[in-house]
């Protein structure tokens, strides 16, 4: 083993240069961005573009050093060299495997933790980005090492056809994709870490049992390739090819679908909280020149016509997409929360820059010389503080909550409502006030068109609040104060002082007990309109009730989500594996039943129980298509009895997947004419298909010289 | 399989693609002997050897080799085989006390003294570097490398391509002192007829991926004849010689030459109605050559030998 890995290192450690020139250039890259160019949009998306870029050149890094290690030594010379030896043939892929693994990770670990060491020297006084924050990049770049055994298992695999060589790639690379993206979009799928490691150890598994046995082997004709390992790579790699190939069909699919899709905006009416559906697709506003609500061909119609004047939109925080990040529940990633950087919410402004750090902290930077901002303040709920003391009472969960009025922000989390405003004449300049104490769930600062003033209005304690703001002389019209920014000739920026003296606070003016049905149901967004609170609760499908002043409740209609259904009707959808489609129904079933609303999904399908039957319909097609497909495939490939019969069934779990996992597997046969039936027959079988004769001896010339011995010649293998 | 044979296939059968490489090969090498597999370019030898060896699937058929199938190889059984792969492949960064001590390392058996005995015979320092190693030498680190490991059996493919006359002399030394004894066995593909003839004991000639010739070299000998003929054209287009491996021009006479010669042999140029007929003696290598010539010619002259026999 000591000799492998010398070898190892001694032929692959140029490839290490190449990978610290490669990671090295990227963290490169980002350094004139940090220093010269810095921007809200670029620190608040560094951390995304990082990782997604070290992990798309993580895999194709690994990907390229096990071809590279692999095919070397797959030439006829150094295989046999190599290989004819008292080694086993695990032994030399696991020497591949540790070798390439240490270059790997040298060539990540050393520019990243240099480019860590960088963003350490500016600190968080400069810019809000930490140097552990790398850490996402290098575990997506980690995630991207799958593909390493991969490219070994693909090139180390005997069966010459083509199938069995490039499906470890495609599972390796749905595998790596799918982790790789995990770490980029969210930081709420950390526990598939161990199924990640899972599936790298059943690689790399399959690697070693495919270089020591495949290889050696004759391909498979008539029964599955030996090993469970490798069936396992092969069955998930199949149907990540199904994948891959539905997604290069869907865009047709959402084609077909074009006139039945719209995209929508939910928007109340502010005297009577109606809710209608938006549709802000250019082709109607075109039309018609009035904002549109939508129709579908499986949901009922809803409300079409022009909409009233007065309407507001639910805030963008509740509606669907953010449902999560609305909930007060406690955040699983803190669990790990060296893994996660702090999330960030700027909102851009000429002199200073917010920064909600995830950790409970209000940071405020000064942007006036926008290339070197500095830290100002840090906020928690007791104060603020100079940037050198680091407060020990942070927010829990801080939100911010949006449609503020001008010169005035307010923030809530699980024990209150604050308020920073931030301008005042005498320092401090920031004023940060508690205007409501108490578990707040959901809370929205309401605009009262009429008498043109904010309302907050909270829900706490199971009761929905609405507080007056008022200022120091209990006045609402603080409110109007617009605020204006003047720019001298030399560039410095002032702002006028208008209302800058106001320290604003809350008043309670009413409030209404929340009715029984929301017990179970945690409202996470409201709306004051004339008629009473429109309140959203948390659900698979979006519920809106009107909780109107007096205390009575009603539920309203909910434009129907025709993205999503319609999306669920996409004919492409039919084309998918069942058993794939069931695993997915279940798995969202399971997580809607934890979150013990399962009625919500029941209900939800069943009003689209036509979508349903037709998409059933399809997939029966799609499945008797796979089967057609199959069995002409199986006769081609002399496959019969009941192994043709297994692969017919699997076509019923499978659908198209099965015809692409039979081309895969099993190669399509060099066939000659037989000498004594006339049939073709496969020239890798002893006997022929149809008449089972042996092939014929080759005619004999009379100039063979053979020993007299006839012992030496005579004696059949096959015979014994 | 018979004890006696170190390797025995049976019907070995490569295709590649729609093209039938390796056809029917049913070859044997008896335990102690010296086996020369001759073949021209192409003929098939290397990819036989590769089945062998069990780095190549055969597309049907099977070969047994130290009695054991060679798609099923394991490591306790490759260090009893020694195999020098076509070309002398040795990893070009390596000196070659490395590749010693890479050997070492990698068989449980190694004769260390072996090793530099062999590349001293080669006139090789244990310091060079493999890559600036002339043809010769690195052949030779090649053989050490395979011999050291004290194997049963020897598996040489076209160990002697592109060697000095010396480096071929001490090849070909190195070969009989390993089978001095009697017990170990070399198989070794090879254009050298003339060292062919003067290591091995038997030989096998390849022809378009079929054997044509198996068997001990001096049956060989015995078992080929040749006849100078007078005639105006080419004997062998008549089709009607027994066992005609070849015929070709010299001077004003053809030669032929003939597989098994018998009395029909005798019965079918008495004939041909030459003007003479007189037989005359054929070395080795213009035997082999014969057959080696004969997948050169067109499809004619086979055509004649099959109406012939």
């Amino acid at each position: 083993m000591k000799a492998l890995l010398i070898k190892e290192f001694r032929e692959n450690s140029k490839w290490l240069v190449v990978g610290l020139v490669l990671f090295a250039g990227v963290a490169y890259c980002w350094l004139p961005e940090i220093r010269f160019t810095w921007s809200y949009s670029f620190v608040s998306s560094f951390e995304k573009s990082l990782t997604a870029i070290v992990g798309f050149l993580g895999g194709l890094f690994a990907l390229s050093l096990g071809v590279l290690q692999s095919a070397l030594d797959l030439r006829s010379g150094p295989r046999a060299y190599l290989q004819h030896r008292g080694v086993k043939s695990s032994q030399i892929v696991l020497a591949k495997l540790i070798t390439g693994f240490t270059i790997y990770a040298i060539a990540i670990l050393i520019p990243m933790s240099l480019l860590a060491v960088y963003l350490g020297g500016f600190g968080i006084q400069t810019i809000p980005v930490r140097p552990y924050q790398i850490v996402r990049a290098l575990a997506a770049g980690f995630f991207a090492y799958i593909m390493h055994p991969a490219a070994i298992l693909c090139l180390s695999r005997g069966a010459s056809w083509w199938g069995t060589k490039t499906i470890p790639i495609f599972a390796a690379l749905a595998i790596a994709g799918s982790m790789i993206v995990y770490c980029t979009v969210t930081s709420d799928w950390l526990w598939l870490f161990p199924v990640y490691m899972l599936l790298l150890a059943i690689t790399c598994w399959a690697a070693v049992d495919a270089w020591e046995k495949l290889s050696l082997n004759p391909p498979a004709a008539q029964s599955l390739p030996n090993g469970w390992r490798v069936n396992g790579v092969l069955f998930l790699g199949s149907l990540a090819c199904t994948l891959i190939a539905l997604q290069l069909l869907s865009p047709l699919g959402s084609l077909l679908h074009r006139t039945e899709r719209r995209e929508f905006e939910t928007k109340f009416d502010l005297s009577t909280g109606e809710p209608w559906a938006v549709s802000t697709r250019p082709e109607d506003l075109l039309k018609s020149n009035v904002e549109k609500s939508n129709g579908s061909i499986f949901g009922s119609k809803i409300q079409i016509g022009v909409v009233p004047n007065e309407f507001s939109f639910m805030p963008k925080k509740m509606q669907l997409g953010s449902m999560q990040y609305l909930t007060d529940d406690p955040d699983p990633s803190t669990m790990f929360q060296s893994l996660y950087s702090d999330q960030y919410n700027y909102w851009n402004h000429p002199i200073w820059a917010n920064v909600i750090d995830r950790r409970g902290y209000l940071l405020r930077y000064s942007v006036i010389d926008r290339e070197r901002p500095r830290l100002d303040s840090i906020i928690d709920k007791e104060g603020i503080h100079s940037p050198n003391s680091l407060p020990d009472k942070p927010f829990v969960n801080l939100r911010e909550i949006l449609n503020g009025p001008s010169g005035f922000r307010a923030y809530f989390d699980s024990k209150g409502v604050y308020a920073l405003q931030r301008y005042r004449s005498n320092a401090p300049d920031v004023l940060l006030n508690r205007l409501v104490e108490g578990n707040v769930s959901a809370a929205e600062l309401s605009t009262i068109p009429i008498l043109d003033v904010h309302r907050l209005v909270v829900v706490v304690d199971g009761e929905v609040r609405e507080y007056q703001l008022l200022d120091e002389n209990d006045s609402e019209e603080w409110t109007t104060d617009a605020q204006t920014v003047t720019i001298d000739d030399n560039g410095t920026k002032t702002l006028s002082r208008k209302g800058e003296e106001q320290a604003i606070r809350a008043k309670l003016i009413q409030s209404v007990a929340l009715p029984v049905q929301f017990a179970n149901r945690k409202p996470h967004s409201l709306l004051r309109t004339q008629a009473g609170y429109v309140v959203m609760v948390d659900s698979f499908s979006p519920k809106y009730f009107l909780l109107k002043f007096d205390g009575t409740s009603e539920e309203l209609p909910v434009p129907k989500d025709e993205s999503s259904s319609n999306a669920l009707a996409n004919p492409v959808n039919a084309t998918l594996p069942p058993a794939l489609m069931l695993i997915a129904s279940f798995a969202h079933f399971i997580y809607w039943a934890n979150r013990g609303e399962s009625a919500e999904l029941v209900e939800w399908l069943m009003e689209r129980k036509s979508i349903l039957v037709y998409l059933a319909i399809l997939g029966i097609i799609f499945v008797l298509a796979s089967v057609w497909v199959v069995n002409r495939m199986l006769r081609k490939r002399g496959i019969a009895g009941k192994l043709r019969w297994a692969w017919l069934l699997t076509c019923i779990p499978l659908g198209i997947a099965t015809p692409l996992v039979v081309a895969s597997i099993y190669a399509v046969r060099v066939r000659e004419k037989c000498m004594s039936c006339g049939q073709p027959r496969s020239v890798d079988l002893e006997h022929c298909e149809v008449c089972n004769t042996q092939w014929p001896l080759g005619e004999l010339e009379g100039i063979e010289v053979f020993d007299t011995n006839a012992s030496l010649q005579s004696e059949s293998l096959l015979s014994t | 399989m018979n004890r006696d044979n170190v390797i025995q296939s049976d019907r070995l059968t490569r295709y590649f693609g729609k093209r039938v490489v390796v056809q029917d090969l049913n070859f044997s090498v008896p335990r102690g002997s010296i086996v020369g597999l001759l073949g021209l370019n192409g003929a098939g030898k290397s990819t036989a050897i590769r089945m062998m060896m069990g780095f190549l699937t055969p597309t049907r058929g099977r070969c047994e080799i130290l009695g054991r199938n060679s798609q099923d190889l394991r490591p306790e059984d490759r260090v009893r085989i020694g195999y020098a792969v076509e070309g002398h492949f040795l990893y070009p960064w390596m000196k070659v006390q490395d590749c010693e001590a890479f050997g070492r390392d990698t068989f449980p058996r190694w004769s260390r003294e072996q090793f530099y005995a062999t590349i001293d015979r080669f006139g090789i320092a244990p310091s060079q570097k493999v890559n600036w190693l002339s043809r010769g030498q690195r052949a030779g680190v090649s053989l050490a490398s395979t011999i050291s490991s004290d194997p049963e059996l020897l598996v040489l493919d076209d160990p002697a391509l592109g060697l000095d006359p010396v480096s071929r002399r001490a090849l070909n030394e190195t070969l009989l002192d390993f089978n001095d004894s009697g017990a170990r066995t070399v198989l070794i593909s090879s254009h050298m007829l003339d060292d062919i003839e003067r290591i091995c004991d038997r030989i096998a000639i390849m022809v378009a991926g079929r054997i044509l010739v198996d068997c001990k070299l001096d049956d060989f000998r015995s078992r080929i004849a040749a006849w100078s003929i007078e005639s105006s054209s080419d004997p062998g287009t008549y089709g009607r010689i027994p066992g005609l491996i070849h015929s070709h021009r010299r001077s004003h006479s053809w030669v032929v030459t003939v597989a098994n010669p018998n009395d029909a042999t005798l019965s079918a140029l008495e004939q041909l109605g030459a003007v003479s007929c007189e037989p005359v003696d054929i070395t080795f290598e213009e035997a082999v050559i014969a057959y080696l010539a004969r997948s050169r010619r067109s499809d004619t002259f086979l055509s004649g030998a099959r109406a012939a026999s």
